[in-house]
């Protein structure tokens, strides 16, 4: 059909695709002829024959099976055993990614939103603002957490102390011994990861105390 | 002629085979995925036409459908991983209704309500394309959760402390309308109430000290949240220019509490909750303009600004139970049980963020798209309480201090973007894309003693930040059925902490250097990746796809020289069939193999031991679907899942072992009818096994899944 019939109807929709991260697959040639809303929406002659009847167009929002066609990867991590709920349907690869204007991904970048933002929308709980924070919140949630699916609890990309140490390991000066911010931990890595022992609870930030001790 | 046609009716018949599958939801994530490997019409299917009757003749439909489990093994594990009961199960699936009203108007009415998983839905809605729309609805579904606590092959610990059948329901009841009049400006408002209620696992561990020290004990947090929400926005047409405005005005109360039980069994054995309570006013005011300033040029501009309010409340408390009033003697009693109460505070952020894009086509196939973005940010807040501890034993006298903490912060970051895009060669484009962050804040904390007038910590830290992002990429069609895309990225980010106050000793050998301890921070990531979609016969598409990212952290702090402090590697291979061998079968499969690695000089800082062992997040995951046309009017279908992580390092007898080591199993088979033109029933059994050794098997289930449904057409 086209995407040009596509834009009769939707121009509110197709005039800002051109801004898309997904506009860098429109090439010229007949090779490339065939890319455009279809690729995406399916067929769209039934759905404009019919002036728009509901369910006659694929709506990639109730299924994200139309975005693993090329993000395989995706469809991978929604498999795994911690993941966001996207393939329950009960979020949608829409809710954190545009795929008809600007960049993909809707927080970050020169967007108005940060990385942060996004995901505070629903974890209000993780948003603060805290009296003591965590800087690695302010870096980003992806910095410690794999947002679609992990085979970890919470999505974290490490679950073990790993998690932690990645960014407050230091040069060590005792040999055999791991001191981090001057106190020697090597004593308390074996009760398990630095929150998952009850050391350092409040990861996301803290009211009381400036190691995040709770 | 007939062959065709008759091979056309099958292949419409396993659309809507495909399209029934991608409609029901109550097989749960894994299964669903599987066997919605296709893009296919996500809802009311396109009917055989052996009439005249076309797809749009029946505008409405209900699906009821009943279900169940039996299980053998972990049903909670079984919950939380498939989002279904571990039991009987049914109600109405999905529900659709809709009139024309007049002309141009439509009412629709949607809804859905599975029991005894507190899955429920109705959205209704009238809308006219010249006048606006009114839409309501209530949706609201459950979360569950495992309340495992961990497993250690040390004693053969696990504890099993409450019920771990844990459930969070989350759901939203929302109004919105909307004026679209022609050429007026369009106005919407929307108010929305949310709420997350229930139980869920906590990974912060009660400890167990059989016979070593190991936090394994199961703990769990109670949620109860509500926000409300009210947007309006105004958009308008003026000249060549799109403007809108708007505001959003949001209230919300978190209470919610983590519950810890520690050393259970022990003489040690006490209960601690941690409750707080946030209340949090926010309000946005926002504007964009967006103008054609010339057929080749787009001009974009956006701002906002938001302050957000919050007054706090809380308490962690020891005691003999759950949620116990403070008390100054309690059983179990230890040093160093350090809590609080009377906490009461707040903290108060204002934010001004303001951005611009121009979208500039000089030229056929040539498009440039540079922006800037600029963030001012402020907050300070205040948090008094009472602090408590047990001092040593065998008094171990609780003692209580007044504390108050203060902080003030605030940044200012300048980002900005560059993209360039070609497209003037035939079957190809190219892009790239730069952004740059630079970022200066500053903040300043302080903790006091408050009875004793004591500055028990006082520090002011500056910051400054540089990130830079380099994305290059390209697109290839080289035939018909052929497309090829890469791309490559590189990012840097370098954070510098100076410290011009501190009231501990950073330097070595200091053994109080929290909290600003670290000076440096820069992380590095190169990301490459490729895929093909190759569709080398009419019945056969293959996609394949390489991911490859490889990131560096390195770390100082005063007195100690620069180390690298950990390495991150992935490879994601992924890989997609779909194939149509015959008329009346297809085939789709797809597979998925990770290997992601994390290294960290910690693993080697204390040889003999193995303390810290890098983590592996190595990981399987496969599916395959298949369908077949049995009758003009019955589909069989058959699906496997599979899933294997292998990353468990046993090194219990140094510390508590976590890695993932877990195997999973699925298999369904589903039977799909059609009894008349408008009514089509769907019976399936699967079978799903789980096996994870890294709780020591506690988890593992055998579950069988009958389900079945009917869907009436109307």
């Amino acid at each position: 059909m086209g995407s040009d019939t596509c834009s009769q109807c939707h121009e509110n929709v197709t005039k800002g695709f051109h801004t898309a991260t997904h506009a860098r697959l429109k090439a010229p040639g007949a090779n490339a002829a065939d890319v455009g809303c279809e690729s995406c929406h399916g067929p769209g002659s039934v759905h404009s024959e019919s002036g728009g009847a509901h369910h006659t167009i694929v709506n990639p929002r109730k299924s994200p099976e139309t975005c693993f066609q090329c993000h395989l990867d995706k469809r991978g991590e929604f498999n795994l055993p911690h993941h966001h709920p996207v393939l329950e349907g009960k979020i949608s690869c829409g809710d954190c990614h545009d795929p008809h204007k600007g960049q993909a991904v809707l927080g970050g970048g020169t967007a108005m939103a940060t990385e942060f933002d996004t995901c505070g929308r629903c974890h209000t709980a993780q948003r603060g603002p805290f009296v003591f924070e965590h800087e690695a919140v302010r870096e980003g949630c992806t910095t410690c957490h794999a947002i679609h699916g992990s085979v970890n609890p919470r999505m974290l990309k490490e679950r073990s102390s790993v998690v932690c140490l990645k960014c407050h390991f230091q040069q060590q000066t005792t040999a055999g011994r791991i001191v981090i911010g001057g106190s020697d931990h090597t004593t308390r890595l074996p009760r398990g990861t630095c929150f998952s022992a009850g050391c350092h609870e409040a990861v996301h930030g803290s009211q009381i105390g400036s190691s995040l001790r709770f | 002629m007939k062959s065709s046609k008759r091979r056309s009716n099958q292949t419409q018949r396993i659309a809507t085979a495909l399209g029934l599958l991608c409609g029901t939801s109550l097989i749960g994530g894994p299964a669903r995925a599987a066997e919605a490997a296709a893009p296919a019409p996500e809802k009311a299917p396109p009917l055989e036409k052996t009439s005249s009757e076309t797809p749009t003749d029946y505008r409405n439909w209900f699906d009821v459908s009943v279900g169940g489990v039996l299980l053998d093994g972990d049903k909670a594990q079984y919950q939380h991983r498939y989002g279904l009961p571990g039991g009987a199960f049914g109600g109405v699936e999905d529900f659709h209704y809709e009139q024309d009203v007049g002309k141009k108007g439509l009412f629709k009415i949607d809804g859905r309500g599975i029991f005894d998983n507190d899955d429920y839905s109705l959205k209704l809605e009238l809308s006219n394309p010249d006048i606006g729309y009114l839409r309501a609805g209530y949706r609201e579904f459950r979360s569950w959760y495992d309340g495992s606590g961990g497993y250690s092959p040390l004693g053969n610990r696990w504890f099993s402390l409450t019920d771990d059948e844990l459930a969070l329901d989350r759901g939203e009841a929302w109004f919105e309308g909307g004026l679209t009049l022609p050429e007026k400006p369009e106005l919407t408002f929307r108010y929305s109430h949310q709420f997350r209620d229930g139980r869920k696992d906590s990974l912060i561990w009660g400890d167990s000290n059989v016979p070593a020290v190991r936090g394994i004990a199961p703990s769990f947090r109670d949620i109860d949240e509500e926000r409300n929400l009210f947007e309006g926005d105004v958009k308008h047409r003026l000249g060549n220019t799109d403007v809108g405005v708007g505001v959003r005005y949001e209230f919300s109360k978190n209470d919610n509490s983590l519950n810890i039980r520690r050393r259970p069994g022990e003489a040690a054995d006490r209960y601690l909750t941690q409750r707080e309570s946030v209340d949090t006013d926010l309000f946005n005011g926002h504007a964009f303009t967006e103008t054609r300033l010339h057929e080749k040029v787009l001009f974009t501009t956006g701002y906002s600004f938001t302050t957000l309010d919050t007054d706090i409340s809380g308490s962690r408390i020891y005691g003999d139970i759950y949620d116990a009033d403070y008390r100054e003697r309690y059983s179990g009693q230890q040093q160093r049980d350090e809590g609080f109460f009377a906490l009461a505070g707040g903290a108060l952020m204002k934010q001004h963020v303001g951005n611009f894009n121009l979208m500039l086509t000089p030229w056929d196939g040539v498009a440039f798209v540079p922006s800037v973005r600029v963030e001012k940010r402020d907050q300070d807040g205040f948090a008094e309480f009472v602090e408590t501890n047990v001092g040593a034993g065998p008094a171990f006298a609780s003692t209580q201090d007044e504390l108050l903490n203060l902080r003030e912060r605030g940044w200012l970051e300048v980002s900005e973007g560059l993209e360039a895009r070609y497209s003037g060669l035939t079957n190809w484009t190219f892009y790239a894309r730069g952004e740059w962050l630079q970022g200066d804040g500053d903040l300043t904390e302080r903790e006091l003693d408050v009875a004793a007038s004591v500055v028990d910590l006082f520090r002011v830290t500056d910051d400054t930040r540089f990130t830079q992002k380099y994305v290059a990429g390209a697109n290839w069609y080289p035939a018909k059925r052929l497309s090829m895309g890469g791309q490559y990225y590189h990012k840097i980010r370098n954070i510098e902490y100076n410290h011009p106050a501190d009231s501990t000793d950073n330097v070595p050998p200091s053994s109080n250097r929290y909290p600003a301890f670290i000076t440096d921070q820069d992380f590095e990531t190169d990301d490459v990746n490729f895929r093909v979609t190759w569709r080398p016969l009419n019945n056969l598409t293959l996609i394949s796809r390489y991911d490859f990212q490889l990131s560096t952290i390195d770390g100082a702090a005063p007195g100690l020289a620069g180390i690298e402090s950990a390495e991150v590697t992935s490879h994601i291979l992924s890989e997609s069939l779909t194939w149509s061998p015959l008329a009346r079968l297809y085939v789709q499969g797809s597979i998925n193999y990770v290997w992601d690695q994390t290294d960290t000089p910690a693993a080697y800082a204390t040889p003999g031991t193995n303390l810290v062992a890098n983590a592996e997040n190595n990981y399987w995951n496969a599916s395959a679907l298949a369908g077949y046309a049995l009758t003009d009017k019955t589909d069989l279908q058959a699906q496997y899942l599979y899933y294997r992580a292998d990353n468990n390092e046993n090194n219990a007898q140094f510390t508590q072992s976590y890695g993932a080591d877990a195997e999973e199993h699925g298999i369904t088979a589903t039977l799909i009818h059609r009894l008349r033109q408008n009514m089509i029933c769907t019976l399936r059994y699967g079978f799903f096994k789980n096996r994870d050794a890294t709780y020591g098997g506690r988890n593992d289930y055998d579950a069988h899944l009958v389900y079945s449904s009917l869907r009436y057409l109307f």
